[in-house]
């Protein structure tokens, strides 16, 4: 599944509902309602059917009791909240809504529109407006005797306006329910998606399909869905034979992706890996191992350490001033070192150098005798020969391995 | 032996900043700073406290704490993400993954920085001044406070050659200096994560 499916199927939480005519909210009543399986383990699967997956549909269907199903449904949610900083759950309450939106039939004041006479909660409708919501703008247009009237649902998006989403509906007979128009058959085919919408369409349309002449009366019913201003709503007609054959601006977008369960958000933020790095490895519990942590007053984070250049250049740590990990009655500890000086007289001679150092000990040494000094010579005698003389700015870095425990600073230092 | 004299002379040299147990929080944020459009540096906390029995008598404290980057492992295919709920959703997972961290690490921290100041009314403008100098201390590397008193403590930014292309710079952290002490808070390259291939693209990889 490639990554710009990642955003269809995020929780269905996609663009802020926007007023459609016809669009105030009824009082359900048994004449008008749309019915809608209750919120209870045993209605799971038919209420929420669109947003689970297969995988998910198998393995709850394998639960023996209540309380297995119950937990499954905890965990299903939880995994879709679409923020898990709050103690709600956004992305139910969304679904729930659309739902009581549903079946209280948003649109049954428009004629025709409405969900209860389009195939109800089963219908193609309340599969859109469950993974949608409430369209941008939904525009109707008449083809009189030419083609079928045709509805529109278009979903803006937020950033920049243009159409996200469009989902075409139709009357496939010229009357019954309103289905999705199917894009999928029609991708690279135009006039055979126009002779679908035709009153008397013609059974043989696969004849002209890439791009043979298109049958005249095909061609008088695309002139006049071109030029034909739609009754309801806001959209262009040219938006009306856009979406005979897209879905989204995505064209790599199918309709029956569009229209498959999405993936839950905490999934979408997974994939995107956003990750934490830098946390300390002692956090990460490992079998028989345990750690020395130093117990300085300024430990917590840092190491106490100092850098001293003479005949070598030298750092110089007390061993219970940094943390250990402990196997049995050895220590072991690694230091890992960055080193950058600038000669301050001449800002030419620069030179960096770095590496690990690694410190084996005694769990009983470190404990009992943590005030004595250990040192890390990083240059030799040798070494710094080559070095002209002079002061030099040395930034030091040095971060414990076994913790992330640190100590950074620059300092200035004569070679003498 | 005669090293561990000398740290130890050090760090009784000046005396220990004040300490704001029992004043009133006025401000606490986190120490951070960008790394890049899809990583933030965690490295550490600011708290500002003023004198419940003064109240204009504040103390500023810094900590340390163990570095944290948080950011995408993988460069953000801007078409993956393309409405404005899917960006505020996975914005909700980072910012819970990075409070799960932080309160991790910041359980224990290390102060390394305070600044005590006091302010007064002006009696010409109504408003509130600072009066007298700003005393300052900071912890070296050593372990010893370094103090002023009436000089700034300079904050600045700091960045450093990319390992893998020493061409570019990085920023890794923030240098606090007094006088001339100095250290550092700052995160390791090594945390850095950079969009699949762009290291392979820059540089030597040296």
């Amino acid at each position: 599944m490639g990554s710009k499916w990642l955003a269809v199927l995020l929780c269905a939480a996609f663009l802020v509902p926007v007023a459609v005519s016809g669009g105030e909210k009824k009082k359900k009543n048994s004449e008008t309602g749309v019915a809608i399986p209750a919120d209870t383990p045993e209605g799971f699967l038919q209420r929420y059917g669109v947003f689970i997956n297969d995988k998910e549909r198998k393995a709850f269907k394998k639960l023996q009791t209540d309380m297995e199903r119950q937990q499954f449904i905890t965990d299903f949610w939880v995994r879709r909240d679409t923020d898990p900083n709050t103690p709600e759950n956004e992305c139910k309450d969304r679904i729930d809504e659309r739902l009581d939106e549903i079946a209280n039939d948003r649109f049954a004041s428009i004629p025709g529109l409405g969900f209860g006479i389009n195939g109800g909660f089963r219908g193609d409708m309340a599969k859109a407006y469950m993974l949608y919501g409430a369209p941008s703008d939904l525009s109707v247009i008449s083809g009189e005797r030419l083609f079928v009237d045709l509805m529109l649902w278009t979903y803006a998006d937020s950033e920049d306006g243009g159409t996200a989403y469009a989902f075409l509906f139709y009357q496939p007979s010229g009357s019954g329910s309103l289905k999705l128009f199917p894009t999928e058959l029609y991708r690279s085919n135009l006039c055979g998606a126009v002779n679908e919408i035709l009153r008397s369409k013609r059974q043989d349309y696969s004849s002209f399909f890439g791009g043979g002449q298109c049958p005249r009366e095909v061609d008088a019913a695309y002139r006049q869905l071109v030029t034909t201003i739609p009754r309801t709503g806001n959209a262009p007609s040219g938006a009306f034979i856009w979406a005979l054959q897209n879905v989204s601006r995505d064209t790599f977008l199918t309709q029956a992706q569009a229209l498959g369960p999405p993936l839950p958000a905490s999934e979408v933020a997974h994939r995107l890996a956003f990750r934490i790095s830098g946390e300390s490895p002692e956090h990460a519990a490992v079998a028989g191992v345990e750690y020395l942590m130093s117990a300085c007053a300024q430990c917590n984070s840092g190491i106490p350490i100092r850098c001293l250049l003479g005949s070598e250049f030298v750092l110089q740590v007390r061993r219970s001033d940094i943390d250990w990990q402990v196997t049995g009655t050895q220590a072991k500890s690694v230091l890992r070192v960055r080193v950058v000086l600038e000669n301050l007289d001449n800002n030419s001679v620069r030179t960096s150098f770095g590496g690990e150092i690694s410190f084996t000990n005694t769990k009983e040494n470190i404990t009992d005798h943590g005030e004595i000094l250990m040192g890390v010579v990083f240059l030799k005698a040798e070494d710094l020969q080559t070095l002209p003389t002079g002061r030099y700015r040395a930034s030091i870095y040095l971060r414990n391995a076994v913790s992330n425990k640190y100590a950074s600073w620059v300092e200035t230092i004569t070679r003498p | 032996m005669l090293l561990v004299a000398l740290l130890l002379s050090a760090s009784q040299a000046v005396a220990q900043p004040p300490d704001p147990t029992g004043w009133q929080v006025v401000l606490q944020k986190q120490l951070e700073f960008r790394v890049n459009d899809c990583q933030t540096a965690f490295v550490g906390l600011v708290t500002e406290y003023r004198n419940p029995q003064d109240s204009h008598e504040f103390v500023r404290v810094y900590r340390q704490q163990i570095a944290l980057v948080s950011g995408c492992a993988k460069e953000i295919n801007v078409g993956a993400v393309r409405d404005s709920e899917s960006v505020v959703s996975v914005f909700n997972y980072r910012q819970k993954k990075e409070r799960e961290a932080l309160g991790l690490v910041q359980k224990a921290t290390d102060v390394f920085a305070v600044v005590c100041w006091k302010t007064a009314e002006d009696s010409r403008s109504g408003q509130m001044i600072l009066a007298g100098p700003v005393q300052s201390w900071l912890l070296d590397q050593t372990g010893s406070w370094m103090f002023s008193d009436g000089q700034e403590m300079v904050i600045r930014p700091f960045s450093e050659p990319f390992i893998p292309d020493t061409e570019q710079r990085v920023p890794v952290g923030l240098q606090f200096a007094l006088g001339d002490a100095t250290r550092a808070v700052r995160i390791d390259q090594e945390y850095l994560v950079f969009p699949k291939g762009k290291n392979k693209e820059k540089g030597n990889g040296k």
